[in-house]
């Protein structure tokens, strides 16, 4: 599912901001910047975001020619992120901890020899488990200042928003009635009215012309 | 109060719109009339989530052949719940879109667009963009339509208590309908501003 084939539920976004001049080349320059870097055992972090070609997560190579289609600018938001199932990391870190205790003669080990062991464990957890990889397409209307996100999860809309702030320095609201209605009207009476609409009942009556 | 708050505080208005269109297509048999993009077919079907805008969990999930037209959404609307989830069948200019529209986030999903007939990878691309933009237009336009009636004081005077006798069985007579969603006159607008 995807914006290439499959079903359609997409997150619709607008963006809000100005696009700077040469927006292709200053979009391509920044999107270069936070292209997705895949995580490495030896590094301590076990969450990583960035950008990868449409619909192919294992693609990082992007170019003009995979990220421009017409109006559009298309990507995917590529999330990796180490998550071990916690009865395994308590059964090794017990463990681990025992022998560097035997080791040492030791009853009992110090706070920083705890924060090693747990350090060098999960190193170790790093290096024989694989990441969980989520990525998800978007599609920027570059004309229309619209954005469409393929999922419906709050934890990846929060991810794009994000990283997209970070990339292009342009903010993202997610469409719901207030924001389309601000959209759509443009009569100052009926803007100053949704300021102040409130609820209406329909299952009482009150009485109004026929 | 800020955008955030404001945001939250009137997702009642998509319940809102989507009566409206459940009341609009018992008027109008089916075809709403934009006054930017003309006739609309719009059909409700298959699935409903009624929901009371004033206790969440309050909730009444209506699933098979007229969900619209049972007793349990008759009776869901009497006691104050709004629908908050519907799938929608919209037709426009010999093409039609089906898609489960969430009122309180605007969210729509499980689209299915018109037969696309592009072959290469490309066109193909730009005719599912081009379809998924234009349903988002529609429901857009239905949605402004909607809200210059919703927003100015034709509301109170006349179409909520249209609405109301609906509910309990009154349908509006159509030129009634057209008459209360016609744009009011330049200079009326001008008074009112």
């Amino acid at each position: 599912m995807g914006a290439l084939s499959g079903a359609m539920s997409a997150s619709k976004f607008y963006v809000q901001g100005e696009l700077p001049k040469d927006a292709r080349r200053s979009f391509m320059d920044r999107i270069q910047l936070r292209v997705f870097r895949p995580l490495r055992p030896e590094e301590e972090a076990e969450e990583r975001a960035g950008w990868c070609a449409v619909a192919q997560p294992f693609d990082l190579e992007l170019s003009p020619d995979k990220v421009f289609n017409g109006p559009y600018l298309c990507l995917g938001v590529r999330i990796d992120t180490y998550r071990f199932p916690p009865a395994v990391i308590h059964a090794e870190l017990a463990q681990a901890e025992r022998a560097l205790r035997e080791k040492r003669g030791q009853e009992r080990l110090s706070r920083p020899q705890k924060v090693e062991v747990k350090q060098r464990v999960l190193s170790g957890l790093r290096r024989r488990y694989m990441p969980r990889m989520r990525a998800v397409d978007l599609v920027w209307n570059l004309d229309r200042q619209e954005l469409y996100f393929w999922s419906q999860s709050a934890g990846m809309r929060e991810q794009l928003a994000a990283q997209f702030e970070l990339s292009f320095g342009l903010e993202l609201v997610l469409d719901s009635p207030f924001v389309a209605a601000t959209r759509v009207i443009d009569d100052k009476v009926l803007g100053a009215a949704l300021q102040d609409v409130t609820l209406s009942a329909f299952h009482e009556v009150t009485h109004g012309s026929r | 109060m800020d955008l955030v708050d404001r945001i939250e505080t009137t997702r009642f208005l998509g319940s809102e719109f989507v009566l409206w269109l459940w009341f609009s297509r018992d008027v109008l048999d089916g075809v709403l009339l934009s006054p930017t993009k003309g006739g609309i077919e719009l059909s409700l079907e298959s699935s409903l989530l009624l929901v009371d805008p004033l206790a969440d969990q309050e909730r009444v999930n209506i699933r098979g052949f007229d969900p619209l037209g049972s007793q349990e959404a008759e009776d869901a609307l009497l006691l104050g719940k709004l629908p908050r989830k519907v799938v929608l069948r919209l037709g426009f200019e010999q093409n039609e879109w089906v898609a489960s529209l969430d009122a309180a986030s605007f969210a729509l999903t499980g689209v299915k667009l018109p037969a696309l007939l592009s072959e290469g990878e490309e066109e193909h691309f730009h005719e599912r963009m081009r379809f998924l933009e234009q349903l988002h237009d529609l429901i857009q336009d239905l949605y402004r339509h909607f809200l210059s009636v919703r927003l100015s004081p034709r509301w109170q005077s006349g179409l909520l208590p249209a609405m109301q006798r609906w509910l309990r069985g009154e349908v509006m007579e159509r030129k009634a309908y057209q008459a209360l969603h016609a744009p009011p006159a330049a200079g009326q607008r001008r008074r009112k501003a």
